[in-house]
């Protein structure tokens, strides 16, 4: 049983209400969190000192416009914050930035997590050209009848990961029919419960998962199976491979975006992986043609190879791939089945170590001559 | 450009060029061709020598994968290629020349053939409906005034330039446009020759269209991004994916000056930050960025189009540089990619220009 604070009303403005309790109780400096811009509503991460702006924000909005794991790392990266700031972000950017932390890319110091069951997110691009209204309604009201929102990400919509591990605070949204009127704020941690104890409103005792939880779970597993499926029997050769990633225009966007690819300069762009004059002449000679640029796919592999381990399969990269390559579900497929080998889940814990950091002398005997 | 040497095209003139390759290839004119050529749904720029795979090449495909420019950049950057041949558009050719510029290319062994362009269809379009080809183009292309050999922005790097507007059908009419271009058609015995009043009518017409449809794009697209404000909310649904950089023929830094660790700072100081303004947007490299990347390319911005291709967000990011290129270009009386002998501005010093900056 958990603690959990009820605040009657939905869980947006209940959410708000907590972060603007934070902030005038003075529990935290400031706030990160998903805000609406005043001139062109657009909505990013903003970090927020003033009270008045937590009007402002829309926690739990359903887009994601960068992985707050990467902005975290970004902002803590050089040196952790001083000062304790609650930040709202989903399970597989929490994750992210766990991921991030153990790659020395930044620090959980100071941090209070505030998390949801998350019913997902769409993609940025149905979020640029569809009626923002509309799905907003659609969202919120497929989430308040216990379902997942149609159209949302295709790695949101097989996502095994929607109850956050690790997070200070909790709100359960996925699966919930309350969404609409009431906003519980679950405490999973001792920092959790001391920052809901001064809070209005009262607490209770109770389980953070319900059938509802399990419902969704259910439903996102017959999801990976359809959309799965034959992904898999496409990834089995290289034939496959290289069709899927033909229309890959080399802009690497999938890896900028990508939380887990922090290399300030990738392997993939440095003269290592370029071609000498001489080198066309012999593959030239060799092959009779030279996809130039060359290694298109040598890239994908090899990200594959740096990030499979601890992909969090957040799905950025299929949203900014302007070549609609379903590159998280590739990514997030062979990243399962290496994590698997190792029973490793990335970001669940930090005590975990990345698995290709440690050595067991009883380990992958099965891979041994 | 009174005549032109004529090419049979029955079959269209992608396979009429694809022929003419695969001929100066037999002749050992080239080592090798640098072509599109069409791999299950995409189209890549593949080097070969071999004629047999030139009969999958489609030249002047419908979308631009990748610049034309930067594949020369990977080609040569490390040294000069073999003798090649190479077929592209007009902006393509003009990106390799400023890269020339900048040292990552070199273009010594390479024969340039332009062709007469429609402009391409928008990557995410093409994708959606691929019968969209040839029907919807990106913006740029739409209002592109150096399409052909026309106007005083033509590429000097040309080596032949292959005519199909106005021109009749069946046919390609080549020009040739250098000493090179003239001894690979003499050597090809392509010598028959064809008035080329018509080619010369069309493009001067599409010329003049583009001139005035171009004008009134960009002085619509310079209001939206008016003042600071202007542009931070044209900017504002930018995720940082940096894909315009990437894609850029002109952005060829390994290590891009935003991402420079100066530019980080500790979360305290962050805090300090968000404190200060009651609200720090995440991240507020934004702008800088952008602004950066103007500044450091726009003078050699051939407004290809690829970053507005690549962005996922829709921002109109090839119109607005195009915007800020012409601007900036106009100043120095720059065209970029026209000729590789013109040294680019920031590159040289003057000691009278600029004098409407100076204190008086």
């Amino acid at each position: 049983m958990l603690k959990v604070l009820k605040i009657n009303k939905e869980v947006s403005a209940g959410t708000r209400d907590f972060l603007r309790y934070l902030l005038d109780s003075k529990k935290v400096r400031s706030v990160a969190v998903l805000t609406r811009e005043g001139t062109s509503g657009w909505v990013s991460y903003s970090l927020i000192s003033d009270p008045e702006k937590v009007a402002e924000t829309v926690p739990f909005y359903p887009v994601m416009p960068y992985n707050a794991g990467k902005y975290l790392s970004l902002l803590t990266s050089k040196g952790p914050f001083d000062e304790p700031v609650a930040v709202v972000l989903r399970p597989c950017e929490q994750r992210a930035f766990v991921e991030l932390v153990k790659r020395q890319q930044g620090s959980l110091d100071n941090i209070i997590t505030i998390s949801s069951i998350c019913p997902g997110v769409y993609p940025l691009k149905t979020f640029v050209r569809e009626n923002e209204d509309k799905l907003l309604k659609d969202y919120w009201s497929a989430a308040a009848d216990g379902k997942l929102p149609e159209g949302i990400r295709d790695t949101c919509s097989y996502c095994e990961h929607f109850v956050p591990a690790g997070a200070d605070i909790v709100v359960p949204i996925a699966g919930e029919q309350h969404t609409g009127k009431e906003c519980k704020l679950f405490a999973l941690t001792e920092k959790g419960a001391e920052l809901l104890k001064e809070m209005e409103g009262k607490i209770e005792e109770s389980e953070l998962e319900t059938k509802g939880t399990e419902a969704i779970r259910q439903l996102r597993q017959k999801n990976e199976e359809k959309i799965l499926a034959d992904l898999e029997k496409k990834l089995s050769g290289l034939d496959g491979l290289v069709e899927m990633f033909s229309t890959c225009i080399g802009c690497h966007g999938c890896r900028s975006v990508c939380p887990i690819c922090y290399c300030r300069l990738c392997e993939f762009d440095s003269s290592r992986s370029e071609y000498e004059a001489e080198k066309y002449k012999t593959e030239l000679q060799k092959r009779g043609g030279v996809r130039t640029p060359p290694g298109s796919l040598a890239f994908q592999i090899g990200r594959m190879i740096h990030i499979g381990l601890s992909c969090v399969a957040c799905g950025m990269c299929s949203d900014v791939c302007p070549a609609d390559i379903p590159v998280a579900n590739i990514f997030s497929k062979t990243g399962k089945a290496v994590q698997d080998v190792f029973k490793y889940i990335p970001g669940k814990d930090i005590e975990d170590k990345i698995p290709v950091t440690t050595f067991e002398e009883e380990e992958l005997t099965s891979v041994e001559d | 450009m009174k005549e032109g040497h004529v090419l049979k095209a029955d079959e269209g003139a992608s396979k009429a060029l694809a022929g003419l390759l695969k001929s100066s290839l037999e002749k050992n004119i080239f080592e090798a061709v640098l072509v599109p050529v069409r791999t299950n749904e995409g189209y890549n720029y593949v080097l070969t020598g071999n004629t047999d795979l030139l009969n999958k090449a489609e030249i002047m495909p419908p979308v631009m994968s990748i610049q034309g420019g930067k594949v020369l950049q990977a080609l040569t950057r490390h040294g000069k290629s073999g003798k090649i041949a190479t077929v592209m558009r007009m902006c393509e050719i003009r990106a390799a020349v400023e890269l020339s510029k900048l040292e990552q290319t070199d273009l010594e062994n390479v024969l340039f053939i332009s062709v007469d362009c429609n402009g391409v269809t928008p990557l995410s379009d093409y994708l959606e409906d691929s019968s969209s080809a040839g029907k919807k183009f990106r913006p740029l292309c739409e209002i592109c005034t150096s399409f052909s050999l026309v106007g005083d922005e033509q590429a000097q790097a040309v080596d032949i330039h292959a005519a199909t507007m106005g021109v009749d059908k069946g046919q390609v009419l080549l020009f040739p446009m250098s000493p090179e271009g003239e001894g690979m058609l003499e050597q090809l015995g392509i010598d028959k020759k064809q008035d080329a009043g018509n080619w010369v009518k069309e493009t001067e017409k599409l010329q003049k269209q583009r001139t005035a449809a171009r004008k009134k794009a960009l002085t619509e697209i310079k209001e939206t991004i008016k003042g600071l404000n202007g542009l931070v909310e044209a900017f504002s649904r930018c995720i940082e994916c940096h894909n315009c950089r990437s894609v850029c023929p002109i952005c060829y830094c390994r290590l891009c000056f935003s991402d420079k660790e100066t530019f980080r700072e500790t979360g305290g100081e962050y805090l300090d930050r968000a404190q200060a303004q009651g609200v720090m947007k995440c991240t507020d490299a934004l702008l800088r960025f952008h602004l950066g990347r103007m500044s450091h390319m726009s003078l050699s911005c051939v407004s290809c189009g690829m970053c507005e291709d690549a962005c996922p967000m829709d921002i109109p990011v090839g119109q607005i540089f195009s915007v800020v290129a012409e601007r900036s270009q106009a100043i120095f009386d720059y065209v970029p990619g026209k000729s590789s002998d013109e040294s680019q501005p920031l590159r040289t010093f003057e000691l009278d220009e600029l004098t409407e900056v100076e204190d008086k």
